[in-house]
């Protein structure tokens, strides 16, 4: 840009804007050492630099102003959309152009100790002498200013929080609790748990991951909850991911797990605030990415799968119910299309002779022998699904509609399939909805063990079932066997397994996860609580304890 | 790096396993496999004597969309809803065999919910068709069996009901009913291959016989010595023995209304057991068999208050002397006539007393029908319904 008379600038902000496709390479003082990652010391300089590097940036923009009533230049850089120009305005450039100036300051500190003291009025303010760090900063939502003839340059935080507000999720959704879902934010994100948990023992650890999109990433853990190892672990195994582009935690996940084939879930993640937070009060360790709502929770253990939040919140007995429900389910979701199989084709012994006649008058006619049958139905079934989720809403309600008459009345009328497969793929479908972090695993079961069905019959079931739990007996997320506490047993974490016991029971940690003694513990095994004081530290820690 | 680079090994050869698994899929499975649709579910089998040395063998199929099509429409429709399908062969299995030339599919057998025998292979013997249904593994060890009484089972199992579509259950299900009435037996076939190997105890079997208003009758039991029908117990003496043998559910006893004697009073019998055991008297058994029963007064044809003291009394002794009596008609028919051991005396003495038994087991026909028979019996009367009193018109 050229020298623009600087008292011009304070009247018109917007005329003085620079924008980058007015560069010129004609500039002078083009003394600048590439390699070197110090800031240039002449505004001009700096100007050429991130020019340079911002070429062909149209959001960049750089900003001229005098400090003041004096005639020392001082250069703004931001990127367009990424700042509060409100902010930048009211706060920094307005009293910059304004400041009065007293001879003396110069002699006591310089110029940009005096701007960041007095003049610019933000509250995430700080100096950075590296070049790169000011690219950086650049890129994350800051506005740098740089002043003829200092070697820092001044960072101001200014980051402006666009994106969809905090609203109710999509994937969890429950009854009672907490309405609020993760944003695609990562600093609101970490505010929302902060928000949960007020306590500075939770502890937040930045990372910057891919080398193309420098993703920030947050761990999350509660220092004297979480085992250090755990969370040790979590930080090395980050450390160790080299990849071009983070788009989603997806990518950690399939980075950090346990497995190079993902087969169950070895990684959790949730869209819900009240949920991550707890598991971080059980010892869980929580990852946020920037720029997606879900965030993953290491180590995942398998009954992670069938917990709810609204588990805790609601009647404990009634949960437990629905705990064993949610079990069932995983279990009729992969096993009943294949047991459905199993007995049409080899074991008609063991079916009710009254079953019997229903079963074999409704396949009379049917061209199909059962197994291919029920491929066909599971098949229909799980593409109207993908066409369910991929389609605009509308036109998704007319698909499961087209899908209910074609899959259910059209194809027992026109004798394709017989009315109990179709009972037997509905209840497999809506069972499959109930436990949706095991949807994928158990729909890839479900061909197996229907498979297996068709050659061995329920010998090949129980087969597969052994070889399924003997798999899952071998696996261990961060560490934590994946089948505890039912594999190593451990009689205490059973409290939240096939049943729920009261919040008011659950005093002790997950002893899988989590390796600190909780202080309800502590006091009962010390027995020194006295009546108040144990009361208050309880309804402390059943809060955690979710 | 090392752990990583085994659990990746891990992983690839659990993939490789299920890489198997889908490979199963292009290769054609057909062991043992065979499709609901593609059976003869049958339902009942009835044998009958066809000459010297051979059975007559009848098998009933049911058609399962016939059945389910009469269930919709309120059972009007013409279409008979079983087949029933007859072979004679030397053996059953050679019978059952042959039957395939007769019909399109595989005969089911595991559904079989009677068999019946007829009366005529009865009389020479039941233990050569036995052995192929304790042998086969699709017949359940469950399934009834039944002696018909005057009627091959060939006939018996084209018996039409108005209420049941297949013969065969129906006639199953009729035997099963006797639990209300304690006239008939249910045997089941595993107990027929139990009992039918000891020396100490004779089997009876449920018999079931055509009455003139074409319905079955499931009614009074076979009495089998070895394996060869020896005769028939009435149904009252039927009632007797399953007094004496403690399988009494529910029964109703008819007894004079003490108070009237031209009218009757019925009692319905809820509780009742047994209890069979030895007495020696100078060194012989004598057999006991005590009884306890109770029963709710359950209808009363005029009379006043029975549920007083005094006429309460006199109902449960007549009530005791209406059981004494089937009881002593069934031992004196089975002891005297049959000479079969049907309670199964013989096996109290072979459990508890052995050396006795080891003299006794061969003539121990002989010795059974001259033992004497203590009975004791105590019953009850509880309740007596909603009323104590019929209503009296005036």
């Amino acid at each position: 840009m050229y020298e623009i008379p600087q008292l011009k600038k304070k009247n018109g902000k917007k005329d003085t804007e620079a924008h980058t496709d007015k560069t010129d390479k004609s500039d002078k003082t083009g003394k600048t050492n590439k390699t070197d990652d110090k800031i240039p010391k002449f505004v001009q300089d700096v100007r050429e630099r991130l020019l340079e590097v911002f070429s062909e940036c149209s959001d960049f923009v750089l900003r001229d102003i005098a400090y003041g009533d004096s005639r020392i230049s001082i250069l703004i850089g931001y990127i367009d959309g990424l700042i509060d120009k409100q902010i930048l305005n009211q706060h920094t450039i307005e009293p910059l152009t304004t400041a009065i100036m007293e001879g003396n300051d110069f002699h006591v500190q310089s110029i940009i100790g005096i701007i960041k003291d007095r003049i610019v009025n933000n509250s995430e303010l700080s100096e950075t002498d590296s070049f790169k760090n000011v690219i950086q900063s650049l890129l994350s939502g800051y506005a740098v200013l740089f002043v003829d003839d200092e070697s820092t340059a001044l960072k101001i935080g200014l980051k402006s929080a666009k994106g969809r507000a905090v609203g109710e999720t999509d994937s969890e959704r429950s009854l009672r609790g907490p309405r609020e879902g993760f944003v695609e934010n990562l600093q609101v994100n970490i505010t929302l748990l902060r928000q949960t948990i007020k306590n500075p023992n939770l502890k937040i650890e930045n990372m910057i991951l891919g080398e193309q999109t420098h993703t920030d990433i947050s761990l999350c853990y509660i220092k004297n909850i979480a085992n250090d190892k755990i969370v040790k672990e979590v930080k090395a195994r980050l450390a160790k991911i080299k990849i071009d582009a983070i788009m989603e935690s997806g990518y950690i996940e399939q980075f950090i797990e346990d497995n190079a084939i993902r087969f169950f879930p070895m990684v959790g993640n949730s869209e819900k605030p009240d949920k991550v937070a707890a598991k971080l009060l059980e010892g869980r360790v929580a990852i946020l990415c920037d720029g997606t709502p879900f965030v993953l929770t290491v180590p995942f253990l398998f009954i992670e799968n069938f917990q709810v939040a609204e588990d805790y919140y609601g009647n404990p007995i009634y949960s437990s119910i629905l705990r064993i429900f949610r079990l069932a389910s995983l279990l009729i979701t992969t096993c009943l299309p294949a047991l459905y199989v199993a007995l049409a084709a080899f074991h008609q012994t063991v079916i009710p002779f009254k079953l019997l006649l229903t079963m074999a008058a409704s396949r009379e006619g049917i061209p199909f022998t059962p197994y291919v049958e029920a491929l066909l139905m599971n098949f229909c079934f799980d593409l109207l699904r993908e066409a369910g989720i991929r389609m605009p809403k509308a036109i998704g309600d007319a698909v499961s509609i087209v899908g209910a008459i074609v899959l259910g009345q059209a194809a027992v009328e026109a004798g394709i399939a017989s009315a109990p497969m179709v009972i037997v793929t509905s209840l497999t479908a809506i069972c499959s909805f109930i436990v949706p972090s095991l949807a994928q695993v158990s729909m890839i079961m479900r061909y197996i063990f229907l498979t297996v069905a068709n050659l061995f019959g329920l010998f090949g079931i129980a087969i597969v079932f052994v070889m399924m739990f003997s798999y899952l007996c071998t696996k261990r997320s961060f560490g934590v066997p994946y089948l505890s506490p039912f594999a190593p047993l451990n009689t205490q974490d059973l409290k939240d397994t096939f049943i729920v016991v009261p919040v008011w029971a659950m005093f002790t940690r997950p002893k899988s996860l989590a390796w600190s003694q909780s202080d309800i513990e502590a006091s009962r095994v010390t027995k020194r609580t006295s009546e108040g004081e144990g009361n208050e530290n309880k309804k402390e820690k059943d809060r955690k304890k979710y | 790096m090392k752990i990583r680079r085994r659990r990746t090994e891990k992983s690839i050869k659990v993939f490789i396993l299920l890489l198997f698994a889908f490979i199963q899929l292009l290769q054609t499975g057909c062991w043992n496999n065979r499709d609901l649709a593609q059976l003869s579910i049958a339902t009942g089998i009835g044998i009958d004597k066809a000459g010297e040395g051979r059975i007559l063998l009848t098998i009933q199929i049911v058609k399962p969309s016939s059945v389910m099509k009469k269930g919709k429409n309120g059972g009007s429709g013409e279409e008979k809803a079983v087949s029933n399908v007859t072979q004679e062969g030397d053996t059953v299995f050679e019978a059952l065999r042959d039957i395939l030339k007769k019909v399109n599919h595989k005969i089911f057998l595991s559904t079989v919910q009677i068999i019946i025998v007829g009366e005529d292979l009865a009389r020479d013997g039941i233990s050569d068709i036995l052995d192929f249904f304790e042998r086969d593994h699709e017949i359940q060890f469950k399934t009834n069996i039944a002696i018909a009484k005057g009627i091959t089972a060939g006939e018996l199992l084209e018996m039409k009901s108005e209420t049941s579509d297949i013969p065969a259950r129906y006639i199953a299900e009729t035997l099963k009913n006797g639990d209300g009435r304690a006239k008939t037996i249910k045997t089941m076939l595993i107990d027929l291959s139990k009992i039918i190997e000891m020396s100490g105890k004779q089997i009876v079997i449920g018999a079931v016989s055509k009455n003139e208003s074409k319905t079955v009758d499931a009614e009074g039991v076979a009495v089998i010595f070895a394996d060869k029908l020896v005769g028939w117990l009435s149904p009252e003496e039927t009632r007797g023995y399953l007094f004496a043998a403690g399988k009494v559910k529910s029964t109703i006893i008819v007894i004079q209304n003490p108070s009237f004697p031209q009218k009757k009073v019925s009692v319905e019998i809820i509780r009742s057991s047994s209890k069979l055991g030895i007495n020696w008297e100078n060194g012989r058994p004598v057999f006991t068999i005590k009884i306890k029963a109770e029963g709710n007064l359950a209808d009363q044809q005029d009379g006043g208050d029975l549920t007083a003291k005094e006429p309460l009394d006199q109902c449960e002794q007549l009530l005791r002397q209406e059981i004494m009596k089937e009881v002593k008609e069934m031992l004196k028919i089975s002891q005297e006539q049959y000479e079969s051991d049907i309670l199964g005396f013989g096996e109290i003495i072979h459990k508890y007393h052995l050396k006795y038994w080891r003299g006794a087991e061969l003539n121990w026909k002989e010795t059974y029908s001259q033992t004497p028979v203590k009975i004791d019996i105590e019953a009850k009367i509880r309740r007596s319904g909603l009323i104590t009193r019929p209503a009296e018109p005036k």
